[in-house]
């Protein structure tokens, strides 16, 4: 299944709704007739055109937000989450936090599988510029997929630890990091070296990191197909990809990675307590 | 012309030679990425023959080929050294497994099968930590084999690396299979 599927049979019902005949055969006739009342044979001619290829665009438009919508429901259903089509999350991790202004889309949230408390769904985030009457101009707008989970009991022990892939010289998106406190560090893999970059903030000991990225961690992210980052921060797990997931099978890898590393995250809590004890 | 040919080239030898150390040094880290696996599973090692000893205590052969390989692993140093010595001692403890089917007690020991997941996770740290460190090795090796760079890593002595196989030699048999 995938957010595009059902969209060509909705467009078409959509199409041959009354209300697309209806604005086809007035607004196409209201446009004739202003070009007549003109009496500009281009406008005669052309806006008729204009406003069958308007209805045709909000027709594809809707059809393709709610396939969308559609999807995402019956995903969040099928495992057992609610949906929330948007959605608003405080800035635990620096990615939640990034840009100007960001919005939660397809919001699926409850108790993921594998009994984690969060959510998974598209986070979106822009840069913004406020022009002198106040408007806004997106300068760059981002939609990465993410999956929240909420690690508590690691609030104490990991204060921010931060695993992106690398940006590279043409990123196509800014650096969310560039505010965050925090120092780079590198792993003893160069697979994972070259593809992922490592930051800790300026209060986490790197003990515990190295005791986190277990060599089996590092192996498992040097090669996991979907090459996720992630952000532990704040009693917050958050993984991510840079761009949209749109298909059941991705979305349910990303869940099944967000329980991996929770897991592991978990599991080295409780040994860190039992050392502590 | 001369000069900014000569500059270019000392700038390329400089980057090249970095390169090559900083490929060696994620050798040498994964390296001890290794080791540390190794040391935890060693440290295991004599607690398990403890526990067995509780069980089976007549099984004293079994017991000190226990050991006596964990012995020879300690010792150990170079990769190949370490490679037949930790293949040894991998074979060692699937004989403790053996003697556990013949033991339910032991078998049903909390302690035992503590260690024993124990020592199960650390195997799969070993085997994931062989990865990084073999996946390092090539990237370093492909890098002094290839040209130009092979002429500074000649040049400045930076020598091919072993590859680093540990499973015990029963894992590398064939299976014959008798119709």
């Amino acid at each position: 299944m995938h957010a595009d599927h059902g969209q060509g049979e909705l467009f078409r019902s959509y199409l041959r709704s009354r209300l697309a005949v209806f604005a086809l055969v007035f607004g196409g006739s209201a446009a004739f007739l202003y070009g007549a009342w003109k009496r500009d044979p281009l406008i005669m001619a052309a806006s008729p055109g204009a406003v069958v290829l308007g209805v045709v665009g909000i027709a594809w438009f809707v059809a393709d937000r709610m396939a969308a919508h559609r999807f995402f429901s019956g995903f969040a259903g099928s495992v057992g989450l609610a949906y929330s089509r948007h959605a608003e999350l405080p800035a635990l991790t620096p990615l939640l936090g990034a840009g100007d202004r960001r919005r939660l889309e397809h919001w699926m949230h409850g108790r993921l599988p594998g009994g984690l408390t969060g959510g998974v769904g598209h986070l979106v985030w822009e840069h913004i510029k406020r022009e002198a009457d106040d408007d806004v101009h997106v300068k760059e707008r981002n939609r990465f997929t993410v999956c929240v989970v909420d690690l508590e009991s690691s609030m104490l022990r990991f204060r921010g630890v931060y695993l992106r892939p690398r940006l590279g010289v043409f990123a196509p998106h800014s650096d969310w990091l560039k505010r965050a406190r925090a120092r780079s560090v590198e792993m003893e893999s160069s697979d994972f070296t070259q593809r992922y970059e490592l930051r800790l903030a300026d209060d986490q000991d790197e003990i515990g990191l190295r005791r986190l990225l277990s060599p089996t961690l590092v192996s498992w992210l040097a090669n996991h197909p979907l090459e996720p980052g992630f952000e532990l921060k704040a009693g917050a797990l958050t993984v991510f990809v840079p761009r949209a997931l749109e298909d059941a099978g991705n979305l349910t890898f990303l869940i099944d990675a967000t329980r991996h590393l929770a897991a592991r995250v978990l599991a080295e809590v409780e040994e860190g307590s039992l050392r502590t004890a | 012309m001369t000069l900014a040919a000569a500059a270019l080239l000392v700038l390329w030898v400089v980057l090249a030679y970095n390169a090559l150390v900083k490929a060696r040094n994620k050798v040498d880290e994964a390296w001890s990425g290794i080791d540390v696996q190794l040391k935890r599973r060693h440290d295991l090692v004599p607690n398990l023959v403890e526990t067995v000893k509780g069980y089976a205590a007549h099984e004293r052969e079994t017991l000190q080929g226990v050991t006596e390989a964990r012995a020879a692993a300690v010792e150990a140093s170079s990769p190949g050294a370490i490679e037949r010595a930790e293949a040894k001692l991998t074979t060692a403890l699937g004989a403790i497994n053996a003697l556990a089917e013949a033991y339910p007690q032991l078998r049903a020991a909390e302690n035992f099968q503590r260690l024993q997941a124990e020592l199960a996770g650390v195997e799969d740290e070993i085997q994931a930590a062989r990865r990084i460190y073999n996946s390092n090795v090539q990237h370093y090796n492909t890098r002094t084999q290839q040209f130009p760079t092979l002429l500074v890593a000649g040049t400045l002595s930076f020598r091919p690396r072993e590859f680093f196989e540990i499973e015990a030699p029963a894992e590398r048999a064939v299976p014959q299979v008798a119709f």
